[in-house]
């Protein structure tokens, strides 16, 4: 069924419709709340609550922006205030019990059979994790998500010359957290392209 | 211009958003000029590194769990049970078909997890409660998942206590899989407080319960 026919039925309080139309992102709505919180349980956790807001919110699409980059706008924001919550206050999160020594068993279920790549999904998570909000927002974005300038400045409701030099700045910081880790030229071996 | 000015060009050039003209004052730069050229070096493994970065798979329970969320925020808005789990069945052949694909793939999950459980810990299948009671004692400050196993005889009464801690409990310690129709359901998140008071309701309602760690604190 077309897009514009689901979101139609979405908006009409059709349940049905919407775990059709929903269906077809949550693939992309998980990669992006795993990114923001690197471990499988909170990925999910907030995943959810990602998918339950849209529920409530959909009324409110009006065809502005792609439905996919309104889709990333919400879901970004959501992991972003929760992101924000946690930090103001100590809770019984996952995040929190792992900042303060505890370390997630659940999870990590990806069916990565080569060394290479688990060590390289690792390493990108941790420093991902490592960078301000901001900097990590950018990063999934554009280089993980593969949106263009303007998406991203939809999605973070900004100029296309702050995309630009936020960008500039998150990957620079992105690289000088990679270099300080001794296994990275092994990981990225076979990428460098020299030359023009 | 010197270094610095190409230096801050080189993130758009990389994702082509400069200009034909700085575009070429740029490719001119980088050819004669070694440090820059390894700046950008640096700057596109890093942006390759990212845009290569294997996808993570998707969580069972994220998967189950949301669509349950969606259909039980449906009924709650009906008041009414059964009505939508019928009118589900009710839809033209086409949702049918994705309705009964997605039972299949949360029974899949269901059957994943318990098998899981099982093979965790057999002996938590013939004597779950004493097992799980113990665990939630021995520490008290990890992060637990209850699973109801059976429901028991007043299945309304503990889908009520679920909804009511849910709406009660702020930190999104959340329904992680529900399937209404088997009267399965996982809550995790959990303190061992928590987690054992939860526990000792869902109990005393006759309901049949299991607990499992999901982090624990590091040594
Ligand atoms: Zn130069």
């Amino acid at each position: 069924m077309e897009e514009q026919i689901l979101i139609k039925k979405c908006q009409a309080d059709d349940a049905v419709a919407f775990e059709e139309l929903l269906g077809n992102y949550e693939t992309m709505i998980y990669n992006l709340t795993y990114r923001f919180f690197g471990n499988h349980h909170d990925a999910s956790d907030v995943g959810q609550e990602a998918l339950l807001r849209v529920y409530r919110k959909i009324k409110d699409f009006n065809g502005k922006s792609s439905f996919k980059t309104w889709l990333y706008r919400v879901v970004s924001n959501l992991c972003l205030d929760e992101i924000r919550k946690r930090k103001k206050r100590k809770d019984s999160s996952l995040e929190e019990a792992k900042e303060s020594g505890y370390e997630p068993l659940a999870g990590d279920v990806t069916p990565m059979e080569n060394v290479l790549q688990k060590e390289r999904f690792q390493l990108i998570q941790e420093i991902l994790l490592l960078l301000t909000e901001e900097h990590r927002t950018i990063l999934i974005l554009k280089d993980i998500e593969g949106l263009d300038y303007n998406e991203i400045s939809q999605v973070l409701n900004c100029n296309i010359g702050t995309v630009k030099s936020r960008l500039s700045r998150a990957r620079e910081s992105f690289r000088q957290k990679l270099a300080t880790r001794p296994k990275y030229s092994v990981l990225i071996e076979g990428r460098v392209q020299h030359g023009m | 211009m010197g270094c610095d000015f190409y230096r801050k060009q080189l993130t758009a050039y990389l994702d082509q958003e400069l200009n034909a003209p700085q575009k070429e004052r740029m490719a001119q730069h980088l050819q004669s000029c070694q440090a820059c050229r390894n700046q950008y070096d640096e700057l596109q493994n890093t942006v390759n590194l990212l845009a290569n970065a294997e996808k993570p798979a998707l969580a069972p329970q994220f998967q189950a769990g949301w669509r349950s969320r969606i259909r039980q925020e449906n009924l709650q808005a009906q008041k009414g049970f059964l009505v939508t789990w019928q009118s589900f069945f009710k839809q033209p052949p086409l949702f049918s078909i994705a309705g009964s694909l997605g039972i299949i793939v949360i029974c899949f999950c269901m059957a994943f997890l318990v098998n899981r459980k099982i093979a965790d810990d057999s002996l938590k299948t013939s004597h779950p409660q004493s097992l799980s009671q113990l665990s939630i004692k021995e520490s008290p400050e990890a992060v637990y998942q209850l699973e109801i196993v059976k429901t028991g005889k007043q299945t309304q009464k503990v889908q009520q206590l679920l909804r009511e801690f849910r709406q009660t409990h702020e930190e999104g310690a959340v329904l992680a899989l529900r399937y209404e129709k088997a009267k399965l359901g996982i809550i995790s998140g959990l303190k061992g407080a928590e987690a054992q008071a939860l526990k000792e309701k869902l109990e005393a309602l006759g309901a049949q319960v299991a607990v499992k760690i999901v982090a624990k604190k590091r040594n």
